[in-house]
């Protein structure tokens, strides 16, 4: 059975009602529903989907980056699986991930009338329209339909548009150790009392704000005894993922956690920096594996890896590439079905230097939002079928 | 820029196109008004625009201070003809004498600097307005007729903007009666690890964009800095001018008011 069969079969089983059992009743998923957590990691510049997922069996892959291809035998074999290709060495810790069937790998993902432009393509893919009319955020337009302030967080000091809705914005807390008010008593009591006297314009904005950062301080406070079970990488972005490992353990209560990590632009001297934060990545993932098994939430919870774009095949005259448009996706958890969810690159059939998107972002979104127990049409304002990896 | 977006390396054999795309999307025209196409022809236009230190001293020798020159590599240049915006042309020059000559360029700035000095989202008629004295006088004619027009001082255009981290913290020296900072000793350390945590590295923006601005400025963490920084303030209340920092400013305690965070 090739790969649409498979994800035609997974559709039609949801949409009898039968097939895999605990997965797809409708009382087995409504247990489910609130444990479910999405994490989602924003890898901002454009990650070149070539030298992560590798094709080292294709002699063009080398012709065409004579300078910068991921050498042969240091390429981390997938496997038939893979469609024997290979992942960049620096992913290794992920290696025991993808072998135990919990990483699957989306190669090519993008959107019709693909945008070039880091802010533009954020964009799209932050509001999920290609279009660009839409201006709240995807998470966004879910959280609106939530309760709970808290129902999504983000890691980080600005909260993207991606969760951004109209009525509500994901709290943005950078650090569960550092986030407390360290005022004398007069100054805290003050802030409480101007935090709930009503103003208007962009004074009354600014006091909404006052009023999420007061809640947030009380909820995040309470984590603060909260350790981690495993040990991460010492870096911003390790320290990002404890911290939602703990949010997870402490009982936030935050159905989706989203974190951004920049430095994906490799116009230049592409080859050391996509090695150093790729290690980030998987280093950080993998200790994430191992926090959520250690408290047993591994099976709730599904991580999301995607860039606004791939790069260019060929390299620059700098050791580097420029921007392209359908990249690499990763998507990892015990409770999914791992594997590759696309083929080959065609190396040969470019669109202006670029490979073309096979797999539209917004059906991985829908998965996304299945996983959670939202309803994707909702959220999307189209249908868009889910992949079979859940 | 030639450094930062890598047009220093930039050869005809294979053209990078980072400082061709920023400097139609950031800098001039904006989006929506070229196509990739046009990207990868300035780009071509632009090869060879690269930078030397004086007297060719090599990088790894030379005083970390010492300044880079321009200089033009024509064994890097791609010497063909491009088609740029629907005309002929070879030279980096050239594609900067449309990009002048295009109207779209004084709009697209014009609109950048009201947002930065008056409200979020100005007018369209006083964004052509601004363009026109833009295109007429250049930066400083169109500050001075914005400074000194009627309009910049109107009451629908005062607390609209909400205060960078940088304007936030000079704006509370300046009420304090600081006159000087050092970032060199510990307490400087400290003060820039505020300003990191405030979202604003002085030079060091997130991205080639520049800093979103706005309420964003003021998302929970950001947020929670700019108070916590009022801790040393606390007991300075008879050397505090607060009138030249927010409006409705009584005592000390008037710095958790909204109007504190506004411009």
């Amino acid at each position: 059975m090739n790969r649409r069969e498979f994800i035609h079969k997974s559709l039609l089983t949801l949409a009898l009602g039968q097939g895999a059992p605990s997965l797809l009743s409708k009382t087995a998923l409504a247990a489910r529903s609130k444990d479910k957590i999405l994490v989602v990691i924003n890898l901002f510049g454009g990650n070149d989907q070539l030298n992560t997922l590798v094709p080292y069996r294709n002699e063009l892959y080398y012709r065409l980056r004579p300078n910068i291809a991921i050498p042969r035998q240091e390429v981390l074999d997938l496997g038939a699986d893979g469609a024997h290709l290979g992942l960049h060495p620096a992913l290794r810790p992920l290696m025991q991930v993808w072998n135990n069937g919990e990483l699957a790998l989306i190669p090519q993902v993008g959107y019709p009338n693909p945008n070039r432009s880091h802010f533009i393509s954020t964009s799209i893919w932050h509001t999920a329209d290609p279009s660009q009319r839409q201006e709240t955020g995807w998470l966004g337009r879910w959280g609106d339909l939530q309760d709970d302030p808290f129902c999504e967080t983000f890691l980080g000091r600005a909260t993207p548009q991606a969760q951004i809705g109209k009525r509500h914005t994901a709290p943005a807390i950078s650090s569960i150790d550092t986030f407390s008010i360290r005022l004398p008593r007069p100054f805290e009591e003050a802030f409480n009392q101007e935090a709930l006297r009503l103003r208007s314009g962009t004074a009354e904005e600014v006091r909404q704000a006052m009023r999420s950062l007061r809640s947030a301080l009380d909820k995040v406070g309470q984590l603060r005894q909260v350790k981690n079970q495993a040990q991460y990488p010492e870096n911003a972005f390790g320290r990002s993922m404890a911290d939602i490992a703990r949010m997870i353990a402490g009982g936030l209560g935050s159905s989706v956690y989203y974190t951004t990590l920049g430095g994906w632009d490799t116009h230049a001297g592409q080859p050391p920096r996509q090695a150093e934060l790729l290690g980030y990545v998987a280093q950080a993932m993998a200790a994430f594996r191992a926090d959520l098994r250690a408290i047993g939430r591994d099976r709730d919870v599904m991580v999301m890896v995607f860039s606004e774009f791939g790069r260019q095949v060929a390299e620059n005259a700098s050791f580097g590439t420029d921007h392209g448009e359908g990249g690499l996706m990763l998507v990892m958890g015990s409770g999914i079905r791992g594997g590759l969810y696309g083929s080959e690159p065609d190396l040969e059939n470019l669109e202006l230097n670029a490979l073309k998107y096979q797999t539209d972002f917004r059906n991985v979104y829908a998965t996304a939002l299945r996983w959670i127990a939202a309803d994707p049409r909702q959220v999307l304002g189209g249908d868009f079928q889910a992949l079979g990896l859940i | 820029m030639l450094l930062y977006l890598n047009n220093a390396q930039s050869r005809k054999e294979h053209p990078n196109q980072n400082w061709a795309r920023e400097l139609l999307e950031l800098y001039t025209v904006g989006p929506g008004h070229y196509t990739e196409q046009d990207i990868l022809e300035a780009a071509r236009a632009f090869t060879g625009w690269t930078v030397r230190l004086p007297g060719n001293q090599r990088p790894r020798e030379a005083s970390a201070n010492l300044a880079f020159e321009y200089v033009f590599n024509r064994n890097w240049h791609d010497p063909g003809e491009k088609t740029f915006l629907g005309k002929r042309v070879k030279s980096g020059d050239e594609v900067l004498e449309i990009l002048i000559a295009h109207p779209k360029t004084y709009e697209f700035v014009a609109r950048k600097l009201l947002r930065f000095y008056l409200c979020p989202e100005p007018p369209a008629a006083l964004v052509q307005q601004g363009a026109r004295v833009f295109r007429g006088e250049g930066t400083r004619g169109f500050l001075r007729w914005l400074f000194t027009s009627e309009v910049f001082y109107s009451p629908e255009y005062r607390n609209a903007l909400v205060k960078s981290p940088l304007e936030y913290l000079v704006g509370l020296w300046y009420a304090a009666g600081v006159e000087k900072v050092s970032f060199e000793e510990r307490s400087g350390r400290a003060l820039y690890q505020s300003l990191a945590a405030m979202g604003q590295v002085p030079f060091d923006p997130p991205s080639v964009a520049g800093w979103d601005g706005g309420m964003a400025w003021l998302a929970e963490s950001p947020f929670l800095t700019r108070l916590n920084l009022l801790a040393g303030f606390a007991g300075r209340e008879g050397r505090l001018d607060l009138e030249v920092f927010m409006d409705n400013a009584g005592g000390v305690l008037s710095l958790v008011k909204p109007e504190a965070q506004l411009l």
